[in-house]
């Protein structure tokens, strides 16, 4: 069945499984390519539970690191910024409920904690059905990053709906928005970033934010005053005032959960490359192995989650919880194998994938407007398997157009290493640095990738699936000596023809002198 | 003995179950997770159909081991309807119905494969007793999902 599904002989994936079975040291990475894809979260927690079984966790090279898409994605993670409760508390243990309540000295009913936090995806339902008409997105943008991007632009535009957009730049979102706050970037404020092995580092403003743009925390701020947010005893319910306040605050509503800060300031931050959390009394330099000899943090009265059902989402309830795991050991969890939701067929003979290049970051905001790296990648490409290609008589740099049920995009191709059968869109580009801002001229052909993909997502993380989805493909023009814009470089070098090189230039090219000692 | 009859009451709502799933399913298109999700679980269903039927052999049976569906028709109906009330909020007092609906019927059919298992222990019938020691737990993920869902939308629907 894996072989068939994933067009890898039997013989690779037993070889595979010896590797990975008999190796001394074992650190595993995944990235998007499990989180979007169809069953993510099942292939997900396999790979945790392939490092717990072979005891691969918490010793010298080993461990997993579960990589987020954005810096500091990790501490969103942790402090509530991704809709779940700060610092790992669980919605369904009331005693972290009151807990939290405390800190915040506010009444525990004023917490959402009657279901799981409401994920983006469902927001969005409820902004289509019209019991949402507020809506405020701070350095995103959906109107590019998420599915079926008809849909979204829909959605957003609505007259019923107030949509305020924060950002550094004036993304297709913001070009949306009811009311646009411009922001600063890293360099223009201060602030920490935790990465995805728990290192706390300290980032300190260089530079003031150009013109009205203002730092998020600030924006926040202003916001809740202007509010007039108060806690139980009507004192203003946010009490700091600038981002080392907000750093001591959250300082305090992590103590004693796994990402304990207490034991972090400012000052212990600065001059050194940063500090593992937790970091407390009891480990004042921070913790650079957790979960060594096979202790978790899975006690029923400590985790941060119950769990839930592979295949359906449903949420694991208390009592099940307890009676499954009383003594907090790690839990193995597995799902059989389900079908995608959308496979090729005649009219859509192909599966189309979504993703990355090296290159660009996000929807292209930020690397977009980098001169070299833009120059790596400045437009959108489709890659196709060579036998796919000749079959059709493609050649690399015709201009194809590929349809979904959703949408059309065009794009130059690119024939290149990718499996017979597949197609890959790299989903980076968008609508801001073209004529019409925020969405594509004609109705039915952007250059988005997003304008093809489906509205679904797997039901544990509630991340969009954009590994599945059935394409077509045509010929809108032959490519008369152009060639595609995709960098000869990673997984989209050409395979067929020739093609320039993807270089850094001249102005890529940087010299330093280093003045200790005779190395030069 | 009278497994025959448990079997064959289980097999009629298994694939009532079967029905109640897509028809759910094609109702609430606009719903993403509810669209996916049910037509997930329904393979379950018509799995249990089909083992129920093979089974039933061996007790003297005859049941049609493809779960009866909707006419394409009507599916492709319903889903029509749901997109084009999409942007209303009407529809989500009928989710909560329709959840309320499987929790019970899916809490039914579960019972049954209980009765079932304890008749197949009783009578020492060891393969019935693996199906439905198989399938017993799926109709217990329904009824999870079920409640669990209605537990997420309600607050959404009914405080708006």
């Amino acid at each position: 069945m894996a072989a068939e599904v994933c067009d890898v002989p039997a013989e690779q994936i037993r070889e595979a499984a010896r590797i990975l079975g008999q190796a001394e040291r074992l650190l595993s990475t995944v990235l998007q390519g499990f989180y979007q894809a169809h069953q993510a979260s099942a292939a997900a927690v396999s790979v945790n539970n392939i490092n717990v079984i072979r005891g691969m966790l918490g010793k010298p090279g080993c461990g997993i690191l579960q990589m987020n898409g954005q810096p500091t994605a990790q501490n969103t993670r942790e402090a509530g910024a991704d809709g779940d409760l700060p610092a790992f508390r669980n919605w369904e243990n009331d005693e972290h409920i009151a807990d939290l309540a405390r800190v915040w000295n506010i009444d525990p009913m004023q917490i959402p904690h009657y279901s799981p936090p409401t994920h983006i995806m469902q927001q969005l339902r409820y902004v289509e059905e019209g019991s949402i008409r507020f809506m405020y997105v701070t350095a995103t943008n959906p109107a590019v990053s998420l599915p079926e991007l008809a849909r979204i632009r829909a959605l957003l535009a609505q007259d019923r709906l107030f949509l305020v957009v924060q950002d550094i730049f004036l993304t297709e979102t913001a070009q949306l928005a009811d009311v646009v706050l411009p922001a600063a970037t890293w360099g223009e404020k201060t602030g920490t970033f935790t990465n995805v092995d728990r290192t706390v580092h300290l980032s300190e403003k260089a530079v003031e934010p150009p013109g009205e743009a203002r730092s998020d925390l600030d924006i926040l701020l202003d916001f809740a005053h202007r509010m007039g947010l108060e806690d139980k005893d009507g004192a203003p319910l946010v009490k700091w005032t600038d981002a080392e306040g907000a750093f001591e605050g959250w300082k305090e509503c992590s103590r004693g959960r796994p990402c304990d800060y207490t034991g972090l300031s400012y000052d212990k931050l600065r001059g050194g490359s940063g500090i593992q959390w937790p970091c407390n009394d009891e480990h004042p330099d921070g913790t650079e192995r957790i979960y060594a000899d096979g202790q978790f943090w899975a006690q029923p009265d400590y985790c941060e989650s119950y769990g839930r059902d592979m295949i359906t989402g449903a949420p694991v309830e208390e009592t099940e919880y307890k009676a499954l795991n009383p003594m907090g050991k790690a839990v193995l969890k597995a799902a059989e194998y389900i079908g995608p939701h959308e496979l090729p067929s005649q009219d859509f003979p192909f599966q189309l994938m979504t993703g990355r290049t090296l290159y660009h970051f996000h929807t292209r905001t930020k690397t977009g407007r980098a001169p070299q790296l833009n120059a790596a990648a400045p437009e959108v490409w489709v890659e196709m398997a060579a036998g796919d290609a000749a079959d059709r008589g493609f050649v690399e740099g015709d201009l194809l157009r590929i349809t979904t049920p959703r949408g059309r995009v065009e794009a130059r191709l690119r024939v290149s290493g990718i499996r017979p059968g597949a197609l890959f869109l790299p989903f980076h580009y968008g609508y801001w640095d073209t004529e019409n801002g925020s969405r594509p001229k004609k109705k039915h052909d952007g250059r988005a990738a997003n304008e093809l993909t489906p509205t679904d997502w797997d039901p544990v993380s509630k991340q969009p699936i954009f590994k599945t989805a059935a394409a077509a493909v045509e010929r809108i023009s032959k490519a008369k000596g152009q060639v595609s814009a995709a960098p000869t470089t990673t997984g989209s070098a050409p395979v067929t023809g020739s093609v320039p090189p993807t270089t850094g230039g001249a102005a890529a090219l940087a010299e330093e002198l280093v003045t200790t000692g005779d190395r030069r | 003995m009278k497994l025959d009859m448990a079997i064959e009451e289980l097999h009629r709502s298994e694939n009532h179950l079967v029905t109640v799933l897509t028809s759910m399913s094609d109702k609430h298109k606009a719903d993403h997770e509810v669209f996916y999700v049910t037509r997930d679980m329904a393979k379950w269903s018509r799995e249990h159909v089909a083992d129920l039927a093979r089974i039933g052999r061996d007790f003297g049976l005859d049941l049609n081991p493809e779960a009866s569906e909707e006419p394409g028709v009507l599916s492709a109906v319903k889903q029509r309807a749901s997109v084009l009330t999409g942007r209303r909020s009407t529809p989500g007092l009928l989710l909560l119905a329709d959840l309320r609906h499987l929790y019970r019927e899916a809490a039914g059919t579960s019972v049954d494969w209980e009765l079932l298992a304890q008749g197949a222990q009783g009578a020492k019938e060891q393969e019935l007793l693996d199906i439905a020691e198989r399938c017993h737990p799926e109709s217990l993920r329904i009824t999870r999902w079920a409640n669990a869902y209605l537990k997420v939308t309600s607050p959404q629907v009914l405080a708006s």
